[in-house]
């Protein structure tokens, strides 16, 4: 083992360590117990009752033992900020799941998108098209499948049967397109990540590992997601460029493409 | 060109291999194919993975298994519950969950994704060893 590999294990084992406090803490300061009233609970979901209020820092501090006592509230901190967090966090994971999965076309869909403004253009317009091209067999599909369950009906099986049938066929051309979407939104997040080290005070970092580069690029996109109004066209812009460069790099990729050049 | 270019070879690559193609063979020095071998299955990035990968899940899987075994009936109803809004007409609904929950499942989902990492690489390199 390197001296840099011994220091990133180091670095595991101390954070490692860190959670694993904070977690117990949390589980400690969460725990029911006879003075402290009834607890909140960890998951909640109900459409006619609010959950119970949270407990006070204090209360929670109560439960915890004196040695976590002063965690708590970086614990509660953490959790608030966690819980706020969850989208991005998912972001971050299925940007790093791209990565580390579907390496081979994630590389190809970034080298697809590799190029000037025209080249950024025509992987915007393409996507742009195949978005157009989905919504549009969808929409039709759907005319189609609500058209033929007069036919349905007299069958065997039922509108109700055929529309649940219709329903799991569609959610799983959904997760099929999100797949593709994901593939290329780690491409399209490395390449933003790669223009903004390019940037002239920020070549010192051309050195950060590409993952990280891309982790950067996907934090941007987030950020740009939550801004009011601006994000909706942020984010259909940065789908129609995840799923141009995965078109763009299957069609270079196709024996077609290379027998046309 | 010569015999042994390759067929899909670029006109604008041509001068380049040819350039290429005459340096003369040099033989290389003893133990050099060896030493690259060596080099390429090294062990040691695949095993610092798995521990950092370890320490990671293990707190996390802890907690979940806890939060589990401790919570599982506010799972169910939840689940329950979910159901049951999905039948009816109802516009509201009110939603909690414990941010440390979400962290640790975060923290998991890095841990699995680093020994995704080091499961991928381990079997490559084998191959290459060969």
């Amino acid at each position: 083992m390197k001296q840099r590999d011994a220091l990133l294990v180091l670095g595991a084992v101390v954070v490692a360590t860190l959670v694993a406090a904070i977690l117990f803490a949390g589980s400690l300061a969460s725990a029911s117990s006879a003075d402290r009233g009834a607890r909140r609970p960890g998951i909640f979901f109900d459409p006619r009752n609010s959950p119970p209020p949270i407990r006070t820092l204090v209360e929670e501090q109560r439960g915890a033992p004196i040695v976590l006592q002063p965690i708590v509230p970086l614990q509660r901190g953490l959790a608030d900020t966690a819980r706020d967090a969850a989208g991005y966090l998912l972001v971050l994971l299925g940007t790093s799941a791209a990565l580390v999965l579907a390496r081979e076309q994630v590389v190809s869909s970034y080298r697809a998108s590799l190029g000037g403004w025209r080249t950024q253009l025509r992987v915007v317009g393409t996507g742009l098209a195949v978005i157009g091209v989905g919504a549009s067999a969808g929409a039709l599909a759907w005319i189609v499948f609500l058209g033929s369950l007069a036919t349905v009906r007299a069958g065997p099986l039922g509108v109700p049967a055929a529309l649940q049938f219709g329903l799991g066929v569609f959610s799983v051309v959904v997760v099929v397109a999100m797949l593709a979407g994901i593939v290329g939104f780690a491409a399209e997040a490395w390449r933003l990540g790669d223009a903004l080290i390019g940037l002239p005070w920020l070549r010192r970092f051309a050195g950060v590992p590409p993952p990280l580069i891309a982790l950067l690029g996907a934090t941007l996109i987030y950020i740009a997601w939550q801004v009011p109004y601006a994000g909706t066209v942020a984010v259909l812009l940065a789908f129609a460029y995840a799923l141009g460069a995965v078109v763009t790099a299957r069609l270079q990729g196709s024996p077609q493409a290379v027998s046309a050049h | 060109m010569g015999p042994f270019a390759p067929e899909d070879i670029a006109p604008e690559e041509r001068r380049v291999h040819r350039l290429l193609a005459a340096v003369p063979p040099r033989a290389l020095p003893v133990g050099f194919r060896d030493e690259v071998m060596r080099r390429l299955t090294q062990r040691s990035a695949v095993a610092w993975e798995w521990i950092a990968a370890g320490a990671l899940a293990l707190p996390s899987l802890a907690f979940l298994a806890y939060q589990l075994i401790d919570r599982g009936d506010e799972l169910g109803a939840v689940v329950n519950n979910v159901i049951a809004a999905a039948s009816s007409d109802a516009a509201d609904a009110f939603f909690f969950v414990d941010g440390t929950t979400v962290l640790a499942l975060a923290i998991l989902g890095v841990a699995s994704l680093i020994a995704a990492h080091a499961s991928i690489i381990a079997p490559q390199r084998r191959t290459t060893a060969r």
